[in-house]
């Protein structure tokens, strides 16, 4: 097939989005999804700009307002597979009431939040999952506040997955990636550790090298007490993998109008 | 144009047609693979389709090429501009004529929009009851953009030659009658406005009127 141009990168050299994109087209491949039934949406940030670089239906809109979006598109058309690629702030501090809600109400689309832990796009400001004490050119004095868990978020929520990734490691992350792909009836969220070479001197690559650990099989996703665990888990030991598994229906099942059809391929001109 | 006070409004009215017939959602059957969301066409208009064509829909709000990906270029961004800026021409073409209420060769003409056609039309009765001069108004189902040349001629065509126009506003600066003075469609008119946050009433209208 003849693909569209595409647009010029200008992520900085050595940027995690770069492995995060190629373990993203990867996985979409290995996921054996057509492209062409696949949605990519993302609101602002170095992170939101990850549809252009690839191949697939796009909606970049605007600040935390991905999840809206997504939403619209997954039920007017729920045989779309609609995937969200932002970042941190977006997703978790511009979007943060989107996230909550949608959430709740357990929409069938994937959320992968590439998380850098700081606002790359501005220049280095701590962003909701900067970690405290760190000190950046606007909180000069340290952050004082606490991070947000947006993986226990999710698993008190009982979406339908929940994990944890890491771009340095490639198998893993493209594993857990595919599982989430596969994940159909529910919202899914995919937290992937993404170093920011520019403005995040703390969390860098050999940081999360370190503490980075993939899950032992033996974890049992429907656990929830057992994921709880895991999304708490954040210091010497970073776990990456499928964290959660619920099995609460999606919203489109629940909805009187969707369960009886497509409102766009029904749709009688 | 809709707005609290209709939505709150209780009244009876005749059953609504629904038999809307046949909708034109401008949308492509099929596309190639080089399908562009935003492809350059002489009218402005590109040709749309929805996700899950042949080819790929991109959506961007940044400034973004025929693709619909982002650019920096300097010169295809003033070319999606351009492209925006001639579907003006479109919207001028199918400008929504103003209607026309009321008196011919009218003294007092108000001039209003959105939900002040209720109580606009019922002033207007209430002032040809008492018969000082014949009233009329002239509503805008359509605000922006504005024709010029069609919107004269409905302004001018029953009123008097020294007609007092009077445009009736729910804002507090007379936001449509600077934009009638803009655009070369009504230069010379007095404002009615009302700002407490309540909507008008055709008694209010009536006696502001009435007072000047």
């Amino acid at each position: 097939m003849t693909y569209p141009q595409l647009a010029e990168n200008a992520w900085c050299p050595g940027c995690g989005n770069f492995p995060l994109l190629k373990t993203l087209n990867d996985a979409i491949d290995s996921a054996g999804l057509d492209r062409h039934k696949l949605v990519l949406v993302s609101g602002i940030g170095q992170a939101a700009k990850l549809p252009h670089f690839t191949y697939a239906n796009v909606f970049n809109g605007l600040h935390g307002r991905a999840l809206p979006v997504a939403t619209g598109i997954k039920f007017a058309n729920p045989a779309l597979k609609v995937l969200i690629t932002s970042g941190d702030g977006d997703m978790y501090g511009e979007g943060g009431n989107h996230l909550l809600h949608t959430m709740r109400r357990n929409v069938s689309v994937a959320a992968f939040v590439h998380d850098n832990q700081i606002y790359g796009l501005t220049k280095g400001q701590a962003s909701p999952t900067t970690e405290e004490g760190h000190v950046t050119k606007l909180q000069s004095f340290g952050v004082i506040n606490k991070p947000v868990n947006a993986l226990e978020l999710a698993i008190a929520n009982d979406v339908a997955f929940v994990g944890r990734g890491f771009v340095g490691n490639h198998e893993n992350l493209h594993d857990t990636m595919v599982e989430a792909l596969h994940c159909d009836e529910g919202f899914v969220l995919l937290d992937i550790l993404q170093p920011c070479v520019s403005f995040n001197k703390v969390n860098t690559f050999k940081w999360y090298k370190d503490r980075v650990t993939p899950i032992d099989k033996s974890h049992d996703p429907t656990d929830k007490e057992a994921a709880l665990r895991l999304a708490r888990t954040w210091g010497d030991e970073i776990p990456v993998g499928v964290i959660y598994k619920g099995s609460r229906p999606s919203f489109e099942s629940r909805h009187p109008v969707l369960a009886e059809g497509n409102p766009v391929l029904d749709y009688d001109d | 144009m809709i707005d609290q006070y209709l939505a709150d409004l209780l009244t009876n009215v005749e059953p609504f047609d629904t038999s809307l017939g046949h909708i034109d959602r401008c949308l492509l059957d099929e596309t190639g693979e080089d399908y562009q969301r935003y492809k350059l066409t002489e009218d402005g208009v590109s040709p749309r389709a929805i996700p899950g064509v042949n080819g790929f829909v991109v959506a961007d709000s940044d400034e973004h090429d025929e693709t619909g990906h982002l650019t920096e270029d300097l010169e295809v961004a003033k070319a999606q501009q351009d492209k925006r800026m001639r579907k003006n021409r479109l919207l001028l073409d199918d400008f929504i004529e103003p209607a026309f209420y009321g008196e011919r060769n009218a003294a007092k003409v108000l001039v209003c929009w959105g939900s002040s056609y209720g109580p606009c039309r019922e002033a207007v009765d209430l002032l040809n009851e008492r018969n000082e001069g014949a009233a009329a108004m002239v509503h805008f189902p359509q605000v922006f953009p504005i024709n010029t040349e069609k919107a004269r001629k409905v302004l001018g065509a029953y009123a008097r030659p020294a007609a007092t126009f009077y445009c009736v506003e729910g804002n507090s600066t007379g936001q449509f009658a600077d934009m009638l003075r803009e655009a070369g469609a009504l230069i010379e008119s007095q404002k009615i406005l009302r700002y407490d946050g309540l909507p008008f009433t055709a008694k209010g209208i009536y006696e502001e009127v009435c007072s000047r």
